[in-house]
């Protein structure tokens, strides 16, 4: 009786409830939440994560987000080709001498007077936008082989542009993501595999390349050497082993219900690396636990779960594009960035959404909140 | 400030954000409606232009049925369901993996975090006192501050420059001391050590000057006394790689002993480096990425080493090292440059303790404390200083020369070659041995008729002679050298020091062997060889510290002693004795009080019948026994002098006011023994006696 009479009053509740999907909002809160938890725990004793910055990263992510939950996003499937140019110049920015410039050995900057900017987090959302605002015309079913190619090249500009800084570790993301949108917006299975199995060769052939001696090493041993460390840290210390192992140590002796908030012997101390950025996973293992762990796991699956069942809910064929990137994006994000802490895959520099130190991929993250909730709020008035 | 105005952009932002979502309802339309109106234009602009340049590459199909689209729509739900099984099993394989590492291997991983930040510091023992025999401290520890650096200081010139000038070192040895990597592999290096009180302050005053630098207060090795003793004492130092390893395949060692572990290097330090090292303990704390210390946790003390007492008495030891010394140098003013080295030994005959031990020239112990630098390692091994580390009361061989001349005659009376009554007529020049063989006495001009007594007192060569023709004519033809084994020569006595040496007796078997490269003939033993350790000269070897072990046997009756240093081990800083010295008796010698008494007629009459030679000794009111000689070497003379003390005059049996002693000086051309050693022997003599005239008084 309670929870009819609560739904009731939910739905009586004014319109605010009724614009807004709450299941997709509240684990992403309460991941904020954390998130901020967290930097400020790790600014205990780093030096580099200051969480007033973070916070007001926040704040103007949070402006962002809730300028696209007014926005239609309905209409960027109007202007496909605008967001494909936005794509290309964002990705292009950090090129530009003045503006561009570089750390860690990546081209992925831009500095605007005090402000810093990673142009490839935005740019994961325009792709997203752009393919959907691509796709949506097939209305699922891409019958021609020519239209499949043509999504598939759309997808490789900006997958060729981020591996240009180079920043292997985006350009995965906006693959990943870029595939399973033309997935589903109906591209025949036969397609997908066959695309698949020549990719996989083609990965084959240039590893293959690469480790013979004789043929021209397009990857450079050392590259290799980092992509494979993850399996055996304890005898590449030098090439992020150290990195990882002091990871996995954190995460390890978390233990069930961790070592306390403040109590991160591992980052506190120094010894885990880029505690605040890459690894801040490791870092809140191993204050809250396994019972921490769980509780972020569930809230990111949770997301992503009601994203996607939000997207079954939808009937516009943009709208379902559009959060199936989203969650592909934030699914490829958390499976590679918890894996790398866990010694499950490769190391490369992938925040964790909503939770990483930096303001752009906080910008984005909450922009694909608002985005989402656009969706959901915008829904009747396309039925309509 | 600056993070102030960062939270306040941050709380403006935030209400905007707030503002928006409550206006944006209100306004919405409005808005939308001004926006969509520019971005369709953009969009439309666009196009025009992509349509102009582009080719276009997608045409939209809208020719799909009802029941086309819906079968679509199923399509895409099915694929949308299947992401969302992707999607799962992820977080499932994340979820599993999460549960062995927090769950089933968190001990290990644990252990790693733990292994991480813990470090066990070795905190040093204070090594034992060593204590004088009425328990005054020689050598004992005090506090002292040095100088740490971090690895950064190597880098930090204007750091560098300013405590150069604050310490007085210069820049590059500073800097040399911080890259030193033989202090082991620690994050900070000692640069400076024992700096002042005063520099300390400004140090620690100053902090923001010295950002690469700590101050660590340890204990050093501190001699009261300065160089007083310094051979016999021994110094400390860093044990080395070799003594580490050779420690670790010791069994008899218990001690776990580390690189940077101070521990003795020569004199009493090394030989009893174990009852002085003590335990030491651990302190184990936690540390930093960077290796800092950020938390102590537990701690194990360190057990302090044993004290040891020695049977020196400091205030003889330094009226002998002082009158040694003091010789020396007025012998180097009056030309004799090369005079520069000696010892002097002063044993108890009853128990064999040794009072006093001393060897010329001397060094200071505490240049070895923080370590000892090329430049004086160097000099202190060369012969421009003469060779100051080596304890030449222990390790020193001379020819024992005339000194040996009692116990000449003694195996002498021993095998029957002579009897108390016998005389021999010097004529200074003997021929004994045949015409081609003639030898000459030291009185060109020749003793006359002489007795053993005499023989001894004027040191009468032409008598050991005889008694050396004597011995090649008899059955027993090496009475002498079964005499001196006896009586402890040609070995150690096993005094508790290192680097003792065994002298040398030398015999036919001997001489064979030594002059291997020479011919047959040559090589024989030879009855000249018998007149040369008659009078103690030739290839024969003594030690001071054997000759001193001698005369203590003649006044004790041919009871000897072994010789030894330390008296008592005490618990640190007690007087709870844990070991006593028990005197032991090493050498029990059957001599016929009638041939003893004629040694000690012939000693008597070399100090009281020769006067002039052996003047200040001749004037005090005890009754000192004693023998000079004059060792021939090419390379120089040695002049020796040993006696017997005590206040009876035949010193029948020794009592608590006998002491044997033995005064050495090496290189003395052109110098006599007994003007040169009998004033060092009056001056010991008078120490002790000093001594025991407090003592009893005081009793």
């Amino acid at each position: 009786m309670s929870l009819t009479h609560f739904k009731i009053q939910n739905k009586h509740r004014g319109s605010f409830y009724k614009r807004i999907k709450m299941q997709a909002l509240l684990p992403a809160l309460a991941l904020i939440c954390i998130g901020l938890i967290s930097v400020w725990s790790a600014s205990l004793s780093i030096a580099e994560a200051s969480f007033s910055k973070q916070f007001v990263g926040f704040c103007i992510a949070l402006c962002v987000g809730v300028f696209l939950f007014h926005y239609d996003v309905y209409k960027c499937k109007n202007f496909a080709r605008v967001l494909l140019i936005v794509d290309i110049i964002l990705l292009l920015l950090p090129h530009i001498p003045g503006i561009g410039y570089s750390a860690k050995g990546l081209t992925g900057w831009v500095k605007l007077g005090p402000l810093q900017l990673q142009p490839s987090e935005p740019a994961k959302l325009v792709t997203i936008l752009m393919l959907a605002a691509y796709a949506e015309k097939y209305q699922g079913n891409v019958s021609e082989f020519k239209d499949y190619i043509r999504l598939c090249v759309i997808l490789i500009i900006p997958f060729m542009l981020i591996l240009l800084q180079p920043d292997l570790g985006t350009g995965l993301v906006i693959f990943f993501l870029g595939a399973v949108m033309i997935v589903c917006s109906g591209a025949p299975l036969r397609w997908i595999f066959i695309t698949i199995s020549l990719l996989v060769l083609l990965v084959a052939g240039v590893v293959f390349c690469s480790v013979t001696p004789g043929l021209p090493h397009i990857l450079k041993d050392y590259q290799i050497t980092r992509l494979t460390v993850f399996m055996n840290p304890e005898a590449n210390l030098a090439e992020g082993g150290y990195n990882l192992q002091q990871a996995k140590i954190a995460v390890g002796s978390g233990g069930f219900f961790g070592k306390g908030i403040g109590n991160a012997s591992q980052a506190a101390q120094g010894f885990l690396p880029e505690a605040h950025t890459d690894f801040i996973f490791a870092l809140f293992a191993e204050q809250f636990g396994f019972v921490g762990s769980i509780l972020l796991l569930s809230l990111f699956a949770w997301l992503c779960i009601a994203t996607l069942k939000m997207a079954l809910e939808l009937s516009s064929q943009f709208a379902r594009l559009v959060l199936v990137g989203i969650v592909a994006m934030w699914v490829f994000q958390v499976f590679e960035n918890i894996g790398m802490c866990l010694g499950l895959m490769p190391i490369t520099g992938i925040p964790l959404p909503f939770m990483s130190y930096g303001s752009s991929s906080m910008l984005v993250q909450v922009s694909c909140l608002g985005v989402i909730q656009s969706l959901w709020r915008h829904r009747l008035q396309k039925l309509a | 400030m600056h993070e102030l105005l960062i939270v306040l952009i941050g709380i403006s932002f935030f209400i905007l954000a707030l503002l928006l979502l409550a206006f944006g309802f209100k306004y919405k339309s409005k808005i939308q409606e001004k926006l969509s109106r520019h971005t369709s234009y953009i969009s439309n602009k666009v196009s025009e232009i992509y349509d102009a340049f582009v080719v276009r590459f997608l045409h939209t199909k809208n020719n799909a049925s009802e029941t086309e689209q819906a079968a679509q729509d199923h399509k895409v739900d099915n694929r949308i369901v299947g992401l969302a099984t992707v999607v799962s099993a992820a977080f499932v394989a994340l979820f599993a993996r999460l549960w062995g590492m927090q769950l089933v291997s968190q001990d290990e991983y644990e252990k790693q975090a733990e292994k991480n930040r813990s470090r066990t510091i070795r905190v040093p023992a204070p090594r034992g006192r060593i204590l004088d025999c009425n328990g005054r401290e020689l050598v004992t520890n005090k506090p002292s501050i040095s100088v740490m650096a971090s690895n950064a200081f190597i880098a930090n010139d204007i750091e560098s420059s300013l405590l150069s000038s604050l310490l007085g070192i210069p820049v590059q040895a500073l800097v040399r001391r911080a890259q030193d990597q033989t202090q082991g592999l620690q994050e900070l290096h000692a640069i400076a050590y024992d700096i002042s009180q005063e520099h300390m302050a400004y140090i620690e005053a100053h902090q923001y000057l010295f950002p690469d630098i700590s101050l660590e207060t340890h204990t050093q090795r501190y001699y009261p006394y300065g160089s007083l003793a310094a051979q016999t004492l021994g110094y400390v130092g860093p044990i080395t790689k070799d003594q580490l390893e050779a420690k670790k395949e010791d069994k008899n060692n218990h001690i776990d002993y580390q690189l940077g572990d101070i521990v003795g290097q020569s004199g009493i330090e090394l030989q009893y480096e174990e009852v002085l090292q003590g335990v030491a303990g651990e302190q184990n704390v936690h540390i930093d990425a960077q290796g800092m210390i950020t938390k102590k946790t537990t701690n194990v003390e360190p057990i302090p080493g044993q004290d040891i007492v020695l049977a020196l008495d400091i205030d003889v030891q330094k009226a002998t090292e002082e009158a040694l010394y003091n010789k020396l140098t007025e012998a180097q003013k009056a030309g004799h440059t090369k005079t520069k080295a000696g010892s002097a030994i002063v044993i108890d005959p009853q128990t064999g303790a040794v009072k006093a031990m001393a060897s010329a020239p001397s060094f200071e112990p505490a240049t070895f404390t923080n370590g000892i630098s090329a430049t004086d390692w160097d000099y202190l091994n060369s012969s421009e200083s003469a060779y100051p580390l080596m304890n030449r009361a222990v390790s020193g061989n001379y020819v024992p020369a005339s000194t040996i001349k009692p116990l000449s005659a003694l195996a002498a009376l021993n095998y029957g070659i002579a009897t108390p009554q016998s005389t021999y007529n010097c004529q200074g020049y003997w021929t004994g041995f045949g015409k081609s063989f003639g030898m000459w006495c030291n009185n060109h001009a020749g003793h006359g008729i002489q007795n053993i007594s005499q023989g001894i007192s004027n040191s009468c060569n032409i008598v050991f002679y005889e008694m050396a023709k004597g011995f090649s004519n008899s059955s027993h033809k090496d009475g002498f050298q079964e005499t001196y084994r006896a009586w402890g020569l040609g070995q150690k006595t096993d005094i508790d020091l290192p680097t003792e040496s065994s002298g040398c007796i030398p015999d036919a078997q001997w001489k064979e062997k030594h002059y291997s490269y020479a011919s047959q003939e040559d090589r024989a033993w030879k009855p000249g060889d018998y007149a040369n350790i008659a009078i103690g000269q030739g290839d024969m070897q003594v030690t001071p510290i054997q000759l001193a072990c001698i005369y203590a046997g003649f006044a004790n009756n041919g009871s000897m002693y072994q010789p030894y240093l330390v008296k008592d081990i005490l618990q640190h800083g007690t007087s709870v004795v844990i070991f006593k010295h028990t005197p032991e008796l090493r050498h029990k010698i059957d001599i016929k009080s009638e041939y003893l008494k004629v040694i000690k007629n012939g000693l008597y009459g070399v100090i009281y019948d020769n006067a002039s030679n052996t003047k200040p000794l001749a004037s005090i009111p005890q009754k000192v026994l004693g023998k000079t000689g004059s060792g021939e070497h090419a390379s120089g003379k040695t002049c020796l002098f040993c006696c017997i003390v005590s206040n009876d005059k035949y010193a029948t049996q020794a009592d608590d006011h006998s002491y044997a002693m033995s005064f050495i000086v090496e290189d003395a051309n052109g110098l006599y023994p007994g003007p040169l050693l009998c004033p060092v022997a009056a001056q010991t003599i008078s120490a002790l006696y000093a001594k025991q005239d407090t003592n009893s008084t005081s009793e």
